[in-house]
């Protein structure tokens, strides 16, 4: 095994190496949105909400009917709408910072996004 | 006695020659390269890496600092990106592993890194390169690949210098 030819400072330097990507895994991905907010598109108005301890329901009026979005600690929801086949209340909960859920006929998108303070860096479009 | 041994022994011609043919071998490398298919995006194996750890151990500092740039442009006209992005990236990454391992190999640092060391921080030295100038570039924050980076510059090292080693010990009285 190619494990025996290795000499002290080999080992050394993985080891440190491996610490160094943990601290990166662990450190600078968390911290990268200081700050998250909750958009909300509906019929060509833009409300901004933030998330809260206590659920609570907003109703927003879209181009065919209502939409009620249900915002938790850490999620966001669609629980009704006035849609025919209602896809944006079964997607469910959205966690993520990029992540949405949009209900076409209604015309009502809900999005998060992250916000960096420190960096003032704002995610609106990554393309690879 | 191995490959590292026989050029340090012998004549300036035959080092010539020798240094002819593991420039071929690292431009054959580079085209293996790009058939191995690549699951993680932009992660490759880095074979040329074996014929520069060869290098590195075996010659001189301005031979050890010309071969990436020869290699570098024989194998990018052989594949027609030749002073493309990629081009760049590639050919600043490789100079500064191999600065790198010549430090790690040339001073005394020798005594505690084995080739599997010296494979190793060659290989992470140059994909800090690249995701700098990546960062440079294109001005984004890339922070979040950073310990997959470094996780698969410590893999990619290690095979490389599996085969290095392989390489370097295979060789009992061919000839040049």
């Amino acid at each position: 095994m190619f494990i025996k030819k290795f000499k002290s400072g080999d080992i050394f330097l993985v080891i440190i190496i491996l610490i160094a990507g943990m601290y990166f895994l662990f450190t600078g991905n968390l911290n990268r949105y200081t700050d998250k907010e909750i958009v909300i598109r509906a019929d060509k108005k833009i409300i901004k909400e933030h998330f809260s301890k206590k659920v609570r329901k907003i109703k927003v009026n879209g181009a065919r009917g209502f939409s009620v979005i249900e915002i938790g600690s850490n999620w966001v929801r669609m629980s009704d709408s006035d849609c025919p086949n209602k896809l944006c209340v079964k997607q469910g909960k959205i966690y993520k910072v990029g992540d949405s859920v949009i209900c076409l006929p209604n015309k009502v998108s809900i999005t998060i996004a992250g916000r960096n303070k420190k960096t003032e860096e704002e995610v609106d479009a990554v393309c690879h | 006695m191995s490959l590292i041994e026989f050029i340090k022994n012998t004549t300036d011609k035959k080092k010539r020659k020798v240094y002819i043919f593991l420039l071929a071998f690292a431009v054959v490398l580079n085209i293996i390269e790009n058939i191995i298919p690549k699951p993680v995006p932009w992660f490759r194996i880095g074979l040329t890496k074996i014929a520069l750890i060869i290098v590195v151990y075996s010659f001189e500092f301005k031979y050890i600092l010309l071969f990436p740039v020869l290699r570098a442009i024989v194998g990018f006209s052989i594949t027609g990106l030749l002073f493309t992005p990629v081009f760049i990236w590639s050919l600043s990454g490789s100079i500064v592993s191999a600065v790198v391992m010549y430090i790690i190999v040339h001073t005394g640092l020798n005594k505690f890194f084995s080739i599997y060391g010296v494979s190793i921080s060659g290989a992470v030295f140059h994909s800090l390169t690249q995701w700098l100038l990546i960062i440079y570039f294109f001005n984004l924050n890339f922070s979040v690949i950073l310990p997959a980076v470094l996780g698969l510059a410590v893999i990619s090292g290690l095979i490389t210098a599996y085969i290095a080693d392989a390489v370097i010990r295979y060789r009992d009285g061919g000839s040049f």
